[in-house]
């Protein structure tokens, strides 16, 4: 191939994140490969890369399977080579890649090449890593209402004599299944949030306080009594009630996973005349800056989160963000050693 | 009886179908709490939640395990909505366990099942060894 043939290949694969390599059986141990390639595998582009070489930059546990089937390839036993596996760079980094390969014979019919492409899936893998994550926590965040629900009706029914606050009953399965659902539409929310578009929310006459208190009494009824509410200032009126609900909600549910646990946490609802403020504080691990720049972006949970025991399924932040942006207004974090952790919504009052 | 669940929502029906029945139930919100709550005093059966803040379900089990003196015995019926329920069981080594939601009369027969056989968590594994 002449300078400038390769050159445009070179381009060209590049461009699709595909490094090309070749190995002439029968000519020496050295694979000729290309700059990306170079690049999966952490190599200098005068670095001795023999085959040797490459089964030792194969993670362990996939090693044996790809070596089989480049082995095949080689023999002929096999026409082509797909593999997808993990590559330890000398950095101590890993990538994922994407191996096709075939052998190339000769006029007898022989194999004396084995050339192919790797691509570089790091990012593909992670993203798969993370919907699979998130659609396991999804479904476990939806069993908790769903099993209340179900628990206290199949109570009422075995138990119907016994059972004298049949109301309260009732009202506790109402607000499992209105749960659930609010999981739903965050799901549906940060749906329309990846995609660009606004949160729908609906203003309506209610008094803001009265619905985070009883947003807060429903939280109580699962995580016990750990919300300390504090207010200040005239709340009746024409609000996006339930917007603030679910950002509150959203906010409260993190302070209780993140925070440090049997701590209270702080809510805090104030207003001026043209300005209501809404904050959420809890104690613990702070939050690291750099952590910070990225809670909001779905499926992004901090380091310190996923240290810790609990699974979040990660857009709760992403809905908080999308309402306040709805609300015309903004939610801010500061978090610290001595502070705590406190998420802040400000928006604007409807004048 | 000891119930140790983070979510009080999805606990408070259990304990109550518990008491109906004229067991004397104790309740912990995490895993801290409930080892505590063992410490005091031996329960029957455990029933354990396996996400829950500070110390989990898994972490609980494997605690008692290693404090022993009787701890290790205690049957323990894992309760949760995870994905790998039974994975996480078999990690924990019990034969019994049930995916939220669940329905109550299932739970029950697996309360008297745990009740008269009363395995020890980890017994498969030492029976498994053992084969």
């Amino acid at each position: 191939m002449s300078g400038m043939d390769y050159e445009w290949l070179e381009v060209a694969l590049k461009s699709g994140d595909v490094g090309a390599w070749y190995w002439d059986i029968h000519k020496g141990k050295e694979i000729v490969r290309t700059e990306y390639y170079n690049y999966v595998y952490g190599l200098k582009a005068d670095q001795i890369w023999t085959r040797d070489d490459w089964m030792q930059h194969i993670h362990p546990m996939d090693r044996e399977d790809v070596v089989a089937k480049m082995q095949a390839a080689m023999d002929g036993a096999a026409p082509e080579y797909h593999a997808q596996y993990r590559v330890n760079r000398d950095d101590g980094s890993v990538r994922w890649v994407k191996a096709w390969g075939k052998g190339i014979r000769d006029s007898n019919g022989k194999v004396v090449r084995v050339a192919g492409v790797v691509r570089d899936i790091t990012e593909l893998k992670k993203v798969e890593r993370d919907r699979d994550q998130f659609v396991a926590t999804l479904s476990h965040d939806l069993r908790n209402p769903l099993s209340a629900a179900r628990a206290n009706v199949e109570l009422l029914q075995k138990f119907p004599n016994q059972i004298s606050e049949k109301p309260k009953f009732l009202d506790k399965v109402v607000a499992a299944i209105e749960r659930a659902d609010r999981i739903i539409q965050d799901l549906l929310d940060s749906s329309r949030a990846q995609s660009g578009k606004p949160v729908y929310i609906s203003y309506q006459a209610c008094d803001l306080r009265l619905v985070l208190l009883d947003a807060i009494e429903d939280l109580s009824l699962q995580y016990g009594d750990r919300f300390r509410f504090e207010t200040s200032g005239e709340f009746a009126g024409t609000w996006a009630c339930e917007g603030v609900r679910r950002v509150l909600e959203n906010l409260a549910v993190n302070a209780i996973k993140y925070g440090a646990t049997h701590e209270p946490v702080r809510i805090d609802l104030s207003r001026t005349l043209n300005i209501v403020s809404l904050s959420v504080q809890n104690q613990g691990n702070p939050i690291p800056d750099d952590e910070q720049k990225t809670l909001f972006e779905p499926f992004k949970r901090a380091l310190s989160a996923e240290a810790g025991q609990q699974q979040g399924w990660g857009l709760g932040l992403t809905v908080v963000h999308s309402v306040a942006d709805s609300l015309h207004g903004h939610v801010t974090v500061k978090s610290g050693t001595d502070i705590g952790t406190t998420f802040r919504l400000e928006f604007p009052t409807l004048t | 009886m000891l119930v140790v669940d983070d979510n009080r929502e999805v606990a408070a029906p259990l304990i109550m179908l518990l008491e109906y029945e004229g067991h004397v139930v104790r309740y912990a919100d995490d895993g801290d709490s409930g080892l505590l709550a063992v410490s005091d005093h031996f329960p029957d059966v455990i029933f354990l939640d396996i996400e829950m803040p500070k110390l989990n379900g898994p972490e609980m089990a494997y605690r008692l395990l290693i404090q022993d003196a009787g701890r290790e015995n205690i049957p323990i019926i894992v309760l949760s909505g995870v994905a790998n329920l039974e994975e996480v069981a078999e990690k924990i080594g019990t034969p019994y366990f049930l995916p939220k939601p669940f329905p109550l009369d299932k739970l029950e027969l697996l309360f008297e099942r745990a009740l008269k056989e009363r395995r020890p968590p980890r017994t498969m594994q030492r029976t498994r060894g053992a084969a």
